[in-house]
């Protein structure tokens, strides 16, 4: 690998650190490199010589108060079941109060998780949590006015047949 | 060795060479990987950790064309270093107690 990808790499995957660490983390590894390139070394050497990415990542995190990985695994897994659970309740009232709105929440919130997969790849973890946070701020409209609508919606009926009679 | 071990041990060995005269990333890994081994992935915290003890600080010089950090050993730095006999005889003396009571030590 050449410096400059392996550094491009080094910065993506250290984004979780505040900016100025982030670039004195950056600076220390790029020194390195170019003082092993200065004894003689190639480039490609050089880079090889002061880690791999995943060593280096793995000694940050082991430095600060940053989650290790293990914890966002966790959080991963716990989003998920809560998720579950949540879209399993609303599923239950929604097809009990009504099929139209089961529909648009599911694809709602379903989006948001696509959303918020797709996001955590390629943005990391800021992106995640916005996503995650919509798609349960969804999940909580939904859960409040399925069941208030559906009420109005019986209040109504109710009231129609009253005055039928 | 172990981890923490060797940690605190490169410490105390990156104190001893900036007492000599002060140095730069590359130079420290080369020198102490004279006595043992240490990875950049290693220094790095260790560097941060004495930078925020105060036990040297750091200073910004151009080195062919580009910037290059240098350390530099503080009075607590020093002060540090004169506290390690004392360490090392304390140590001497735990391996003592460890070695009387365990067989597999007196046999390593």
């Amino acid at each position: 690998m050449d410096k400059k990808t392996f550094l491009n790499e080094l910065r993506n995957r250290l984004s979780f650190l505040p900016k100025d660490e982030l670039e004195r983390t950056i600076a220390y590894y790029s020194e390195m490199i170019s003082d092993r390139i200065d004894t003689g070394m190639s480039e490609a050497q050089a880079v090889a010589a002061v880690g791999s990415i995943d060593e280096i990542v793995e000694s940050v995190r082991a430095e600060g108060n940053y989650q290790s990985t293990k914890e966002e695994d966790k959080n991963y897994k716990t989003f998920i079941n809560i998720m579950l659970v949540i879209g399993i309740i609303a599923l239950y009232f929604a097809l009990v109060w009504d099929i139209i709105i089961s529909v648009s929440f599911a694809a709602s919130t379903v989006i948001c998780l696509i959303a918020a997969f797709a996001t955590a790849i390629t943005l990391g973890m800021p992106a995640f949590m916005i996503f995650a946070g919509i798609s349960l701020i969804l999940t909580a409209f939904f859960l409040i006015t399925i069941p208030i609508s559906s009420y109005i919606r019986f209040g109504i009926r109710r009231i129609k047949e009253c005055i039928r009679r | 060795m172990d981890i923490q071990l060797k940690r605190g041990l490169i410490e105390i060995c990156v104190l001893s060479l900036l007492s000599k005269s002060d140095s730069y990333g590359y130079a420290l890994i080369r020198d102490v990987s004279n006595c043992v081994e240490i990875s950049e992935s290693t220094l790095y915290p260790i560097l941060k950790r004495l930078e925020g003890a105060n036990l040297l600080t750091v200073y910004t010089e151009e080195y062919n064309g580009r910037l290059r950090k240098y350390y530099t050993i503080t009075d607590g730095g020093r002060k540090r270093l004169c506290e390690f006999p004392a360490e090392w005889r304390e140590m001497t003396k735990i391996y003592s107690f460890i070695k009387e009571n365990s067989e597999e030590v007196r046999n390593g």
